[in-house]
């Protein structure tokens, strides 16, 4: 049938790039945290050495994300809105989201002191507390899309969980990257194993969100039109299929699998540097391919 | 609540793009970002729609409809244009005449979006507001601003005003008796009445009218011709006709006004009655698209099909006029309209009888042989016995106007001139006309060489092409900032007359001075009468006391006589309005339906003698018919400077069919040219290809491709104006063809 | 928080003590015997403002739009109200529609379930959902969650913005802008909660439908015979390309920038 627009108007993104970063570091920050807490609440002890600086990482992570986050309010004066009670949305996720970030430093700061003056068993008691605020802090960010009806491409239930393996992916690949470099300037080296173990769970979660991606990728081929426009358009989007997919994902994988790069700490480390780049381009993609389908 | 003020204040800032109002126009300032017009108000007051805000009732002037507005205005500026509730245009039940005012705070009226923006039309950023006299050559777009007295003197003394050699003054052309041209466009009912005073008053001057004000004349004549004389113009009735014929006339399109217009035939569409309407266009319309019937005819063969439906109304019995030799078939075969759907038009029209109504429209009367296929088409209405007031047309309901302008003594007709401003003449003044923009192979030439008018003056609100020409431009007004006297179109059946009035500026109603928003501005009749005194014309002295004549003295005396003359006409104008004040305040006076009485037995007789039409088109002749339709949110190049109606769609683009399209490897969007089968001329535009236009037709919307008005930079004082580059968007087809449409033209791919 | 109708006038008569406005709102207020209950009452008794919209009746004028961005100062590039409009068919089986566009005053609103703040909420005495322009943060939240692309950020306000049912006017017992301009009469604006209403007798004798049932937001902008690819996205073609990746280029429209840069390039 032929058919012609006659008359159509555009509708702005209101979204910078700001958005996607601030959920990024958000990711990271909870990712991150979570390692932290392997030895201290896991007790996972071979985690031990990177406990503190995970925990700081997290921390100095925590300050970025909501930094973005104001810098792309049309009105950060009026940021501490968010914490008004009365202006509390119960509805929202955003409501919960900015009571979890304020809660979450605050008890990561904590946390990391207690690391720091060495009282291990209170900081098990605290990283308990802290970790299932680190997953909601991160989970929430899913939920944020999730709860969005209006767009297929976020309206999904895998969305809280696909946001929260990455942000544990992004966030070991980055304590990868600094243990790496603890090592290139500490004189104790950590052990073998360690890396080991980060790998594995790297190589777990990269299999996760793969998985992840194709029930995306099956349910929204046979989804509605606007669930099926968002796959397809996904599907013509370099950032996507180039970034995200390949090099942040089958690539890296690769390396982490293949006998004669995954012991080599070379690789190791572009592994880790192409997963963190991919998560990035992972929140982008989320965010704005979610606009690419017009609503109106 | 209590900031009131101050929340007025930003919302006014905003909507006037910060100081640009007070600071004059910018095009006296250093080079400065265009003001944004419409800046986003501060939060909405709700006390804003109530206090502090007055309502003043005027006449639009956007487009001939004239419809009833209701402006708002909050501290002195205008916020908000909405529908009159006393006009019968604006709602299909007007307020009675005597409803108080207060009570009409709370009722509304509609109102088009070229209305609403005429807004945008008053607070224009490149509105002239200092007169200008050039220092360059003609078009150089070099200035300098005068005073009122410097422009007096000079237009009334002459000399070497141009460093180019000696110009007649007005006094020296006055005393020769000859060579001064006053030339109009849309111009309504009180203010020609005052320029009848000005031309007769100057020996030798005349009045000449552009084409828009020529080709209403025409239409008026047509009628005329058919329904006999003072019967014209004609419309539809679509709130009594059983079936409408357009043919080449797009009420939904370019209705005027559109406001009432489209209302009566949404009404007769969809709320039941039997109405059946038929729109005969080369183009689906929307007119064609809400019609029952779309007939896409061969452009300028309009003839043809006027003659098969009467020779179908011939063989349905009906007595037809004296045909030209041409079988149905061959009708059919030159309008590119099937027999069936001729004779199936021809009998609902014999169905209708006196409830039919057959409308020609402009791009019909614009055609070669225009004036005979517009009568053709009217006389369809005369054989199935429709004339005006019978149903199907309505009927004139304005006669007690002609009456005025009688007994005013004009001894030079109202109607529009038909001397063409393109003589060479001694002084040249224009008003409300753009001849450049509609007309510029001809217009532009002729003015830009003062050999042909050595005097040129432009009353103008903008530099607009022909002003941008002139030797002077004196800034006018707006009709938001003036007085007149408006009479409605034909498809306004309540007698009455709507009242122009200003609705910002300041007002002194002792003395009667009126002062502008831009207070080095005036009303063209404030122009007309200081030049006028200044000549010692007759009905233009100043009074003893030295104060010249107001224009606000001059339309309080023409209203008072036209009330007078309503009176007389036997309609009962209350008598409590006789200190007219009551009727301004309103916007003008309309009272219910007056019945007609028809013209008995003149109708049918009536049909003129018809041309034979130009034998059949050439299907191999080479390239593709243009032709031009309007937008019904775009008129011409006024509107083309209001960013709410561009932004609807910010240029014309060629609308061609898919099968053209396909043929010429022309993609949807894609940039193509257009030029003519010369190759002398070329436009560059946007393919729109769309399957609603016959194949081997293009059309564009007019109305586009501004050159002047803020799209082209002017020294004034040696400073540097910017520019509005949104405005120049588009094509201006009277630069692509000289002549009339439809025409032939080659597309392809750019 | 929200100025019911009672209030208003009331502010009303003492703003403009003396004025003939006052004066018919006393009037107005005042005229029925009725005592401050049953004025309360009378307010109290919860409406659902609705619009209907009749495509048969609409002519794609665009008078909605312009009197729309003139009533609420609305930026160019930026729409409170919007028209779309296609053509389809094949020569010569051709037409055009028109679909005209406003925030659908949801009753199940997406847009305030997301907001953090409560800054866009739907008011319990009519139903309207309004913006309180102080509260919002500009977390673009909302405009992001509404299904009908009815919000925007106001890039002067500087937060979300969008069709309010002129609240201003509608308190104050007028129209709507749009409604009172539309020439055609295709808008009807009244109370969906009282069955005497114009637009509840219109609702009930015409088919009406609104835009993405499925999403069960309940919207409060009913259309009569709404062309069916315009409903959501404009569907103009099977391609997928022109459809989904090109789809801007379809739009006439030109996006904010194109003003801020005075039309060039
Ligand atoms: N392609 C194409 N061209 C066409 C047509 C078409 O259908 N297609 N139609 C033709 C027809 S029928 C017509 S009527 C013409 C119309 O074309 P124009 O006559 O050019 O258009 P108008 O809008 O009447 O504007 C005339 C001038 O009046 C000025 N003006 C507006 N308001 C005021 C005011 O208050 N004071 C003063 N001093 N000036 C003011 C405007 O700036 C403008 O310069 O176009 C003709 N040209
Ligand atoms: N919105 C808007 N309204 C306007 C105006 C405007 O500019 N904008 N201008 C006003 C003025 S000044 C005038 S004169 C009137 C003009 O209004 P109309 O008399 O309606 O003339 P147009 O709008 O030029 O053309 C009407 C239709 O004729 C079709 N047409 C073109 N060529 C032919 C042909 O050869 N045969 C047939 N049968 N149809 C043809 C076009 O496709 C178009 O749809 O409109 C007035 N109203
Ligand atoms: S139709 Fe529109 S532009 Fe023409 S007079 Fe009426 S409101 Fe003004
Ligand atoms: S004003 Fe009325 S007829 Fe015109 S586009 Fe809007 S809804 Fe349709
Ligand atoms: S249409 Fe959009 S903005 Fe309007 S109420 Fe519904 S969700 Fe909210
Ligand atoms: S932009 Fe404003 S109204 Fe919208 S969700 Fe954020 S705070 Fe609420
Ligand atoms: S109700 Fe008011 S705000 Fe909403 S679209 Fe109409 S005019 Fe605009
Ligand atoms: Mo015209």
């Amino acid at each position: 049938m032929d058919a012609t627009v006659l008359y159509n108007v555009p509708h702005e993104v209101p979204w910078k790039v700001y958005i996607p970063l601030y959920f990024y570091f958000t990711g990271l920050s909870a990712g991150s945290f979570i390692l932290s807490t392997l030895s201290t609440v896991f007790g996972i002890k071979r985690f031990k050495p990177m406990a503190l600086p995970a925990a700081i990482i997290s921390f100095l992570l925590l300050l970025l994300a909501p930094a973005c986050l104001i810098l792309d309010l049309h009105q950060p004066t009026r940021f501490w809105h968010t914490l008004v009670p009365d202006y509390f949305n119960r509805t929202s996720a955003l409501s919960f989201g900015s009571w979890l970030l304020t809660l979450y430093p605050i008890a990561n700061l904590v946390y990391i002191y207690f690391i720091w003056v060495k009282a291990d068993r209170v900081t098990k008691i605290l990283g308990m507390i802290t970790v299932p605020l680190a997953i909601f802090v991160h989970a929430y960010t899913g939920f944020a899309f999730a709860l969005v009806r209006a767009r297929a491409w976020w309206h999904s239930a895998l969305m809280p969980g696909y946001f929260l393996t990455s942000a544990l992916l992004s966030g070991i690949a980055l304590l990868l990257v600094v243990a790496l470099l603890m090592d290139l300037f500490r004189k104790e080296k950590l052990e073998a194993e360690l890396y080991k173990s980060l790998r594995l769970m790297m190589i777990g979660i990269l299999l996760t969100d793969l998985f992840w991606n194709g029930s995306f990728w099956l349910t929204l081929l046979v989804s509605t039109a606007d669930g099926y426009a968002s796959i397809m358009l996904a599907l013509h989007e370099r950032l996507y299929v180039g970034g995200e997919l390949v090099c942040g994902m089958l690539l890296p994988l690769a390396m982490l699998v293949l006998p004669w790069t995954r012991e080599d700490r070379s690789w190791l480390c572009l592994a880790s540097l192409l997963i963190i780049g991919g998560v990035f381009l992972m929140r982008y993609s989320v965010v704005f391919i979610g606009f690419d389908i017009p609503l109106s | 609540m209590i900031d009131v003020t101050r929340r007025e204040f930003l919302r006014l800032a905003g909507l006037m793009g910060g100081a640009s109002l007070f600071a004059g126009c910018h095009l006296f300032k250093e080079p400065a970002p265009v003001p944004k017009f419409i800046e986003g108000a501060p939060g909405v007051d709700p006390i804003e729609t109530l206090t502090g805000i007055d309502h003043m009732f005027t006449v639009c002037g956007m487009c001939p409809g004239n419809c009833g507005i209701r402006c708002r205005v909050a501290q002195g500026t205008l916020v908000k244009i909405g529908g009159n509730p006393y006009h019968p245009v604006s709602v299909e039940t007007p307020l009675p005449f005597g409803t108080p005012l207060e009570e009409a705070l709370t009722a509304g009226g509609s109102v088009c979006a070229i209305g609403s923006g005429g807004i945008q039309h008053l607070y224009d950023p490149f509105r002239v507001v200092r007169p200008l006299k050039r220092v360059g050559p003609r078009g150089s777009g070099k200035w300098k601003a005068l005073t009122w007295q410097q422009v007096a003197q000079e237009l009334i003394t002459g000399g070497d005003l141009f460093r180019e050699g000696k110009v007649d003054g007005l006094k020296r052309i006055k005393d020769a008796g000859q060579g001064l041209t006053f030339l109009v466009g849309r111009a309504d009912w009180g203010a020609m009445r005052f320029l009848d005073g000005f031309v007769n008053a100057f020996p030798g001057a005349s009045l000449s009218r552009d084409r828009a004000a020529r080709l209403d004349a025409a239409a008026v004549e047509a009628a005329d011709a058919v329904f006999g004389p003072g019967s014209g113009p004609v419309a539809a009735d679509y709130r009594n006709a059983r079936f409408v014929l357009s043919i080449g006339d797009a009420p939904l399109d370019s209705g005027v006004p559109l406001v009432s217009t489209a209302r009566g035939i949404a009404q007769a569409r969809v709320e039941g009655r039997s109405f059946r309407w038929a729109v005969v266009d080369p183009r689906l319309s929307v007119s064609a698209a809400k019609a029952d019937f779309w007939v896409p005819v061969i452009p300028g063969r309009d003839l043809d099909l006027a003659l098969g439906i009467m020779r179908a109304l011939a063989d349905l019995g009906i007595k037809a006029p004296k045909l030209p030799e041409q079988a149905l078939d061959a009708c059919a075969k030159a309008s590119g309209v099937s027999v069936e759907t001729i004779v199936r038009l021809a009998k609902l029209l014999a169905e209708a009888g006196g409830k039919a109504a057959v409308i020609p429209g402009k791009s019909i009367l614009t055609q070669p042989n225009g004036l005979e296929t517009t009568k053709a088409v009217l006389s369809l209405n005369a054989m199935v016995g429709s004339v005006p007031g019978s149903g199907g047309l309505t009927a004139r309901s304005d006669d007690f106007l002609a009456a005025v302008g009688k007994n005013l003594g004009s001894a030079k007709p109202g109607s529009p001139q038909t001397k063409s401003y393109l003589n060479p003449v001694k002084a040249l003044f224009t008003w409300q006309a753009d001849p450049v923009y509609d007309d510029p192979f001809h217009a532009e030439p002729f003015l830009r060489d003062p050999k042909n008018v050595p005097l040129f003056v432009a009353i103008d609100t903008c530099i607009s092409e022909t002003s941008a020409l002139a030797d002077y431009i004196l800034p006018d007004t707006t009709y938001l900032e003036r007085w007149d006297i408006c009479v409605s179109p034909p498809s306004v059946t309540q007698p009455g007359i709507g009242v122009r009035r200003p609705v910002v500026g300041s007002f002194e109603p002792v003395s009667g001075k009126y002062s502008p928003i831009f207070p080095e501005t005036r009303p063209m009749e404030e122009i007309v009468g200081l030049l006028a005194a200044g000549l010692g014309l007759p009905g233009f002295e100043p009074d003893k006391d030295g104060n010249l004549r107001t224009v606000w003295s001059f339309y309080r005396g023409l209203l008072g006589k036209v009330l007078d003359s309503m009176k007389s006409a036997g309609l009962s104008v209350p008598s409590w309005t006789t200190g007219v004040e009551a009727v301004l305040q309103r916007g003008g006076i309309f009272l219910g339906d007056r019945p007609v009485s028809l013209p008995a037995g003149k109708a049918s007789q009536s049909v003129p003698e018809l041309p034979k039409p130009p034998g059949f088109p050439d299907s191999t002749a080479e390239g593709l018919l243009l032709i031009t339709y309007s937008l019904p949110f775009h008129r011409t190049a006024a509107e083309a400077q209001n960013s709410w109606l561009l932004e609807i769609v910010p240029e014309n683009r060629l609308q061609i069919n898919h099968s053209d399209a396909q043929r010429l490897k022309i993609e949807q969007h894609a940039t193509v040219i257009v030029e003519t089968l010369d190759g002398k001329h070329s436009a560059t535009c946007k393919a729109l290809i769309v399957p609603g236009i016959k194949p081997g037709v293009v059309a564009m919307a007019k109305g586009f491709g501004y050159r002047e008005s803020g799209v082209r930079a002017h020294v004034i004082d040696q400073a540097t104006s910017t520019t509005d580059e949104t405005r120049a968007a588009g094509v201006n087809l009277g630069r692509l063809l000289p002549g009339p449409l439809p025409q032939r033209v080659r597309v392809r791919k750019a | 928080m929200e100025l019911v109708h009672a209030d208003c006038l009331r502010a009303a008569i003492s703003e403009c003590k003396g004025s003939p406005q006052a004066r018919i709102f006393k009037e107005k207020l005042f005229s029925d015997p009725m005592t401050k209950e049953t004025i309360d009452k009378t307010i109290s008794r919860p409406k659902r403002w609705g619009m209907l919209v009749d495509q048969r009746k609409c002519i794609g004028c665009h008078s909605c739009t312009v009197a729309c961005k003139s009533e609420n100062n609305v930026p160019p590039g930026y729409w409170r109200s919007w028209v779309k409009g296609m053509q389809k068919g094949t020569y010569p089986d051709a037409g055009t529609f028109f679909l005209r566009r406003l925030c659908n005053h949801c009753d199940v609103p997406p847009c305030t379930q997301v907001c953090p703040v409560q800054a866009t909420v739907r008011r319990d005495s009519d139903g309207v959902v309004v913006m309180y322009y102080g509260k919002c943060i500009g977390c673009g939240m909302c405009v992001s969650a509404c299904p009908y692309d009815a919000r925007f950020f106001n890039p002067f306000r500087e937060t979300a913005d969008k069709c309010d049912f002129c609240t201003a006017r509608i308190d104050n017992g007028l129209l709507p802008a749009c409604v009172e301009a539309c020439p055609s009469g295709a808008l009807t604006f009244g109370d969906v909660a009282d069955s005497k209403s114009d637009i509840s007798r219109k609702l009930v004798s015409l088919g009406t439908s609104v835009i993405k049932p499925e999403l069960g937001t309940k919207p409060k902008v009913f259309y009569v015979a709404a062309e069916n690819d315009l409903m959501g996205r404009i569907k103009f073609s099977d391609d997928f390309d022109a459809q989904v990746i090109h789809y801007g280029k379809s739009i006439p429209s030109p996006a904010p920038d194109y003003w801020k840069k005075g039309g060039k390039k």
